[in-house]
């Protein structure tokens, strides 16, 4: 089973959103998008809770990853290539997160350029 | 295992069981014999127990013996002999290498086991267990192509090895790799270094085989740096980022791209610019700008490549380009990336430095690729021996982590801006060459390298006053290249007259007049420099500061050997008013008769804003150079013979190898090399044979090696090369011949042979019978061509006791 990697960005504690186009991130205003403590703890309770695993976490976000299905099940997409640009979001999800995205592809710099994850691997 | 346990060294030893019944120790045991001395199962089951019981635990059987492991003190009381705990490297390298490297427990019996008494009919003897010591793998495998090795060659290119020498080691500073994996090879406990693994993916299993070397790139720059690595498998760039930030980095260094732009990935990564880290980010390699590589906020790293002659040229391999940058306010102008550069190979592969992998992994298998030559195989032992030769962008990018680390400790209160600035401002210039899109470099910042090759010495110092000890010098400690005693930055002149280096022979007896050339590869002007001249008897060590001479020397007339200059711009030259040179008396110097026209001349460049570090070396202190003269004027058609002393060194122990390198010097001209007779040390005779026979090699054509010679400890011997001029050449040719003689690998002597064509002479010397004679003297055309000497005073020809022909009466 193909495990997906993604990213809950979680709603910020200054309330402004940072996929608003007109107010780009940048490094001065970063703070200003950062969640309060407990909203980062909520999120990644209720993605565990709902069967993922957490794999790092911060002050703009979580990552997570799953089982394919549980992806798509629980988000209701169809993963497919190309990838949507956001997922839909639970609702016991949406209080504390702001959007949910799958991971880019990873691709180390030597000549073989492929895409290092262990489902390569295998 | 109890915290007891985890905390206890034990004492390791091994018991040898008696022969089962009916059979009988051999006196040396053999392949045919060995089951002789098996014990029987019973026994060795018996002995096991019986060890256990007394507390020990069993780590090992066989019919042989039992390995066991217990407390020393539970060793010393049941074998009756006291333990000393000692503690040891388990991988041998030079000590330099080794401070880093965490020690291993060893116990050293103060006598011998005893073997009580309730155990002497089960085991024979005991014994502690060796220490064990690794070797081979922690070496990168020979290469027979032009290629770096970690850590000396990426520190030295990098120029990072002046910044350790001055202190800056990237100390207090926290470095993170997020990358493929980090395997325990070898060469991290061999070298020193040790990596924190964040995270629960397995971060030592590097099965694709990239981070594990690309790391290695940091810690040659940077190794007083504190490292962390985050692999960046089975979890997204997003999750590696919030890892890293775990370890509160100062310098965070990735080498990968993602795919499709990742709006998540960019907030991440500002947050940790944002937080105090410095990212940095490879642009990529062959193809477009990869991203976050062509983010503005990141240090976006491109690739240089420095070939064997010190030569710098954009790689060929790296990416570069312009783009708008992903999440950039619509209307943002394209920007061009990268924004710096480190060490790349060029194309097709990259193949340039030589670092560890995991044995098998996907790295080390593609660029074995089945074996294929150099440049589309790397050409290691094969693909499974945990090295490759590679390089990329992926190594450009630790390499310049590892720079911003120098800067942090130099200016820990820097921002990840000013970290950047720096790293701009401590580039080196590349001007030649094309990225893999096809982008020229070209003087000042340009589209394919950007700014150019970070330095680790500019990062940290803002002046570097330097000699070019060679025409290939680059300015990096220690210089490697050859010749290095040919430095084109201290020449000799006849006047004083400003004129450019045109290989004068200095002439004893008169006044010449010596020129240096301080360079400064800083970004800050050297206020002031303080030139110091000297020179060396060219047949004695020139060990500073006792060889060093100033005698003969004069600045406006009077005795001195210092010039100041100032100040000298950043990236500029300026040079010294000439220094009056009368040089010494021939008959002075240790072997006149062969080395009359010989000099070496020393150059200390000394400046407080770049202090010399290495006190008369060389190749370690660019402040340092010298340059070795020997010219001889001959006639057409005529020979003259160098001698040169091949000999042992102290403390330098090897075969002596010598280069004859005569590209310098017209077809038509013929070189030869052959054996004279050798000389004891302090006597005027040879009798004492040196060196293992010197082969004759005639005609010399290209650069050739000779064969290694076998030295006797204390002995010399002189072996000659000649250099026949030609009959058509012409007044003011010069034939160039050069001669290293290396010594187990290191260069122990150099010399420069410059024949000078003259169609005439004041005064001609017959070798042979010791007569000098003025030019026109029916009696030159008698001389053998082989016995022709020039000489161009009677002075000279007094020193080198020739008699006066009877009939020109010189």
């Amino acid at each position: 089973m193909e495990t997906v990697q993604a990213y809950a960005a979680l709603r910020s504690a200054s309330g402004r959103s940072r996929f608003d186009p007109g107010a780009p991130v940048t490094t001065a205003n970063v703070r200003e998008f950062h969640a309060d403590p407990e909203t980062r703890a909520t999120a990644a309770r209720i993605l565990t809770a709902l069967g993922f695993t957490v794999t790092g976490s911060g002050p703009l976000g979580v990552s997570f990853s799953g089982p394919a299905d549980l992806v798509e099940r629980i988000f209701r997409v169809t993963l497919a290539c190309p990838p949507p640009a956001s997922l839909s979001i639970p609702d016991e999800l949406a209080p504390v997160v702001e959007r949910v995205s799958l991971s880019g592809e990873v691709t180390f710099w030597d000549p073989t350029t492929r895409r290092g994850s262990v489902a390569d691997k295998e | 295992m109890s915290m007891l346990e985890r905390q206890t060294v034990l004492a390791h030893a091994y018991v040898a069981l008696r022969p089962a019944p009916g059979k009988a120790r051999p006196d040396s045991i053999t392949l045919e014999n060995i089951r002789q001395c098996h014990a029987s199962e019973d026994m060795v089951e018996k002995a096991a127990q019986t060890l256990e019981r007394e507390g020990f635990k069993v780590t090992g059987r066989s019919p042989l013996g039992l390995s066991i492991a217990g407390p020393s003190e539970l060793v010393a009381k049941v074998f009756g002999t006291p333990l000393v705990r000692t503690a040891y490297h388990p991988i041998e390298g030079p000590p330099a290498r080794m401070r880093k490297l965490q020690a291993v427990t060893h116990f050293e019996p103060q006598a011998e086991l005893v073997v009580p008494e309730h155990l002497k009919d089960l085991v024979e003897s005991a014994r502690m267990a060796p220490k064990i010591i690794f070797y081979g793998t922690a070496d990168a495998p020979a290469l027979p192509y032009h290629h770096l090795d970690v850590p000396e060659d990426v520190a030295r290119l990098i120029d990072a090895h002046a910044a350790h020498d001055h202190g800056f080691t990237g100390t207090g500073v926290r470095l993170c790799v997020i990358d493929s994996g980090f395997h325990p090879h070898e060469w991290y406990a061999a070298h020193g270094f040790a990596i924190t693994l964040l995270g629960t993916n397995t971060p030592d299993d590097d099965w694709y085989g990239h981070g594990t070397g690309i790391t290695t790139n940091a810690m040659a720059v940077a190794p007083g740096a504190q490292f962390f690595g985050v692999k960046l498998m089975d979890i997204s760039a997003t999750a590696a980022f919030q890892l890293a930030q775990t370890a509160s980095p100062n310098v965070i260094t990735c080498s990968w791209g993602v795919s499709p732009y990742d709006p998540n990935l960019r907030a991440e990564i500002l947050n940790a610019i944002a937080g105090g880290a410095t990212v940095c980010f490879a642009v990529g390699n062959g193809g477009p700008v990869g991203w976050p590589g062509s983010m503005p906020e990141v240090v976006s790293v491109g690739g240089v490549y420095i070939d064997e002659h010190g030569t710098m040229q954009a790689s060929s391999y790296a990416s570069s380009g312009a783009v708008v940058p992903p999440g950039s306010p619509p209307g943002t102008p394209a920007q061009q990336f990268p924004h710096v550069s480190g060490l790349t190979g060029m194309a097709p592969m990259g193949i340039y430095i030589a670092i560890p992998t995991q044995d098998g992994s996907s790295c080390d298998s593609t660029f074995y690729a089945g074996g294929a030559a150099f440049p589309n195989g790397d050409q290691t032992p094969s693909g499974a021996d945990g090295w490759l030769a590679a390089s990329g962008t992926s190594s450009a990018c630790p390499q310049v982590a590892g720079v911003a680390a120098l800067i942090l400790q130099a200016n820990p209160a820097f921002t990840p801006a000013q970290v950047r600035t720096a790293l701009e401002q401590c580039c080196r210039d590349v001007t030649a060459g094309a990225s893999a899109s096809g982008q020229a470099a070209g003087p000042g910042t340009d589209p394919a390298t950007g700014v150019g090759l970070v330095s680790g010495f500019i990062a940290v110092n803002p002046v570097d006053v330097w000699c070019k000890d060679s025409a290939d010098d680059n300015g990096c400690v220690p210089d490697t290249y050859d010749w290095p005693w040919t430095s084109p930055d201290v020449w000799v002149r006849a006047a004083d007259d400003h004129g450019p280096d045109v290989n004068y022979a200095p002439e004893h007896g008169q006044a010449n007049y010596v020129t240096v050339r301080v360079r400064n590869r800083g970004r800050l002007p050297a206020a002031t420099v303080n030139v110091r001249l000297y020179w060396a008897d060219p047949n004695l060590a020139i060990t500073w500061p006792a060889a060093w001479q100033t005698s003969g020397l004069l600045v406006g007339g009077v005795p001195g050997n210092l010039r100041t200059v100032g100040p000298v711009a950043a990236g500029g030259e300026i040079e010294t008013e000439a220094f009056e040179w009368w040089p010494p008396d021939p008959l002075a110097l240790s072997h006149p008769d062969t080395d009359y026209g010989h000099a070496c001349l020393l150059v200390r460049l000394e400046c407080a804003q770049d202090p010399i570090v290495h006190e008369g070396d060389l190749a370690g202190d660019n402040n340092i150079a010298m340059r070795n003269i020997h010219i001889v004027d001959v006639l057409p058609d005529t020979l003259y013979t160098y001698e040169i002393g091949v000999g042992a060194i102290k403390g330098l122990e090897g075969k002596a190898v010598l280069t004859i390198d005569r590209t310098g010097a017209p077809a038509d001209v013929t070189i030869k090399l052959k054996p004279l007779t050798f000389r004891a040390p302090g006597s005027t005779k040879f009798p004492a044979k040196a060196v293992e026979a010197v082969r004759r090699i005639d005609n010399i054509t290209a650069k050739v090696h000779t064969e290694p010679l076998k030295l006797v400890r204390g002995a010399r011997q002189r072996i000659g090369v000649t250099i026949k001029a030609s009959p058509k050449a012409c007044a003011g040719d010069k034939y160039v011949v050069r001669v290293n003689q290396t010594v187990g690998g290191r260069l122990t002597g150099h010399v420069t042979l410059v024949a000078r064509v003259v169609d005439k002479a004041p005064y001609v010397g017959d070798r042979g019978t010791k007569v000098v004679h003025k030019w026109g003297c029916a009696e030159i055309a008698k001389i053998g061509a082989a016995k022709k000497v020039v000489l161009r005073t009677m002075n000279t020809a007094k020193a080198l006791r020739y008699h006066p022909c009877p009939n020109c009466k010189p």
